[in-house]
Order: C-alpha cells, then structure tokens, then sequence
C-alpha cells in the first residue's frame, strides 16, 4: 500500500461501501499486490474479531421516539425550582405539641379515675409525729398499723426492773 | 370500745433477761406483727380499758409512756404517744375489732420495744 488513501479504499471494500468498478480495480490491485491482499486478510479477520465483542444496544425505544424524547427535555422550560416552605408560626407549632399532649393527658386522667381506690386508702391513717425519724408501716393482711419510732435510742430500757420505751 | 394495751419487749434472745417473768407472746398477736422480724416477743405488761363513746382515755403504760385514746366515732380512734410528757405520735385511723395499731421503737442491744393497741370490742 503507498498511502492512507489507499487503507481506506480497502476498508470500504471490505464493507461493501464502493462502487462496481472502483470494487473492480481494487481487486485487480489485490491480484498483483500481496501486500494490499494480506492488508485485507488482516482487516477482515479484525473486524471478524471485533464483531464478536460488540454488544448489541437495544433501545427501549424507537430511534426516533428516543432521540425526540431528548429534544424536548432540552427544549422544555427550565422547572421551577419549588418554594421552601415557611416555617409555621410559633402557635401552630406549639398547637401541634399540645395538642396530642392533651390527648394523652385526658386517657391518663381517665385511667387513673376510672382504677379504684386501693383498699388501703379506705382506712384512711392520718399521723402526726413529732419524731423526725419515725415512720409508718401498714400490714393490711394483717390488719396492722406500725408506727415506728426512732428513740429512745441509747438507754438501757430493758435491763431495768420494768421496761420503759423512754426509760 | 374496748381495747387492750400489751407492751412487748422483741428480742432475738431465746429468754427474757435474767430474772423476769416475761411471758411469750400469744401466737394470735405475732402473727398480726409479722411483719416485724425479731425471733421472740415477750409480754412486759398488759393493760386492758375500754373508752366510752365519743370520749378520750389516757393509758399509762409505763413510767414515762402515755396513750392518750380518743374515740371520734364510727370506728375511728386518735392515738396520742406521750413520752416522757412530750406528745411523741398522733395516729387517727379507723381501727376495728380485731386490728392493731403497734407504736414501737428500736431499744439497745438491737431489741426493740412495742405497745400493741388491739381493739377487743
């Protein structure tokens, strides 16, 4: 081959893209030139080659309604961009807060109004006392009030005649 | 109203000390203080009283321990613990036959003392 030009008069050849008699002088020139005929062996077999890898694109579409589809996102307006929302005044988020608070506040009254008395508040213990650390105890099983005292706490009641608690 | 006073010493000694009588406690009444966990429960003194209705009754039961007993009707009673002359405790609760209402305190030697007010009647 003596140029590029030629290369090419080759690949059209070889992809049927000439004419009867450009397709004529080529292939005298491949009977007299083995360079030329052993370029075209080499082409062919690459093309064969390549085929063989080439991934068929299937369009989910039609070529047209594919290549229309693209024009009209390019020729649509530009949307418009979407306002932000304002944040909602003070009140009306305060009314969403409370509001299933409140909900949730009557079923808790409710509850508790509708649970009865436990039987223990019927007995109804009133205690007054003076010492601090005294306490009291309910045994309602028992039917027993303890009130515990926290003195006296250093004398030696027990070992006198008579026990005394503030001995 | 009829009540009965019992002051109890409550002791984990298998006896009372040297040289009291003390008597165990009734089983009836230690089973109503269940609650308490010493082993033994000894009767210092008894005392048994009744209250007229709608009046106040005071109880010594011991040197320097008072119960000022007070009916307020309808079953309801205030307990006064006086001791040593110095109001200790004011209880009102309704207490009926049967229940008690156990003013107590922890004594040395970890024992401890009661005075168990059942009401008899």
């Amino acid at each position: 081959m003596s140029n590029q030009e030629e290369q090419l008069k080759l690949q059209a050849y070889l992809d049927g893209e000439l004419s009867e008699s450009e397709s004529r002088e080529v292939e005298n020139r491949l009977a007299r030139e083995p360079d030329a005929a052993a370029l075209l062996a080499e082409l062919r077999q690459t093309g064969e080659a390549l085929a063989g890898f080439e991934e068929g694109i299937q369009l989910p579409e039609s070529r047209e309604f594919y290549w229309s589809k693209i024009q009209r996102q390019i020729s649509a307006p530009e949307p418009l961009r979407e306002a932000t929302p304002s944040p909602a005044p003070l009140i009306q988020r305060l009314r969403r807060l409370f509001v299933p608070l409140a909900g949730l506040a009557l079923v808790t009254v409710a509850v508790l109004v509708s649970i009865p008395s436990a039987p223990q508040e019927n007995i109804g213990v009133e205690t007054s006392l003076a010492d601090s650390g005294a306490m009291v105890y309910h045994d309602y099983s028992a039917g027993a009030t303890f009130v515990w005292l926290s003195y006296p706490a250093d004398k030696e009641a027990v070992d006198n005649d008579e026990m005394d608690p503030f001995e | 109203m009829k009540f009965q006073v019992q002051l109890v010493w409550a002791t984990d000694d298998a006896k009372p000390p040297a040289g009291k009588n003390y008597k165990p406690l009734e089983p009836a009444i230690r089973r109503q203080i269940k609650a308490l966990k010493w082993r033994n429960y000894f009767e210092v003194r008894r005392i048994d009283f009744s209250v007229p209705a709608g009046e106040a009754k005071k109880v010594p039961i011991s040197e320097k321990c008072e119960l000022d007993l007070k009916d307020l009707g309808h079953s309801k009673i205030e307990v006064v613990l006086f001791g040593k002359g110095k109001e200790v405790a004011r209880v009102r609760q309704a207490l009926h036959k049967g229940e008690i209402l156990v003013p107590g305190g922890d004594a040395p030697n970890e024992t401890a003392w009661l005075a168990i007010l059942k009401r008899i009647e």
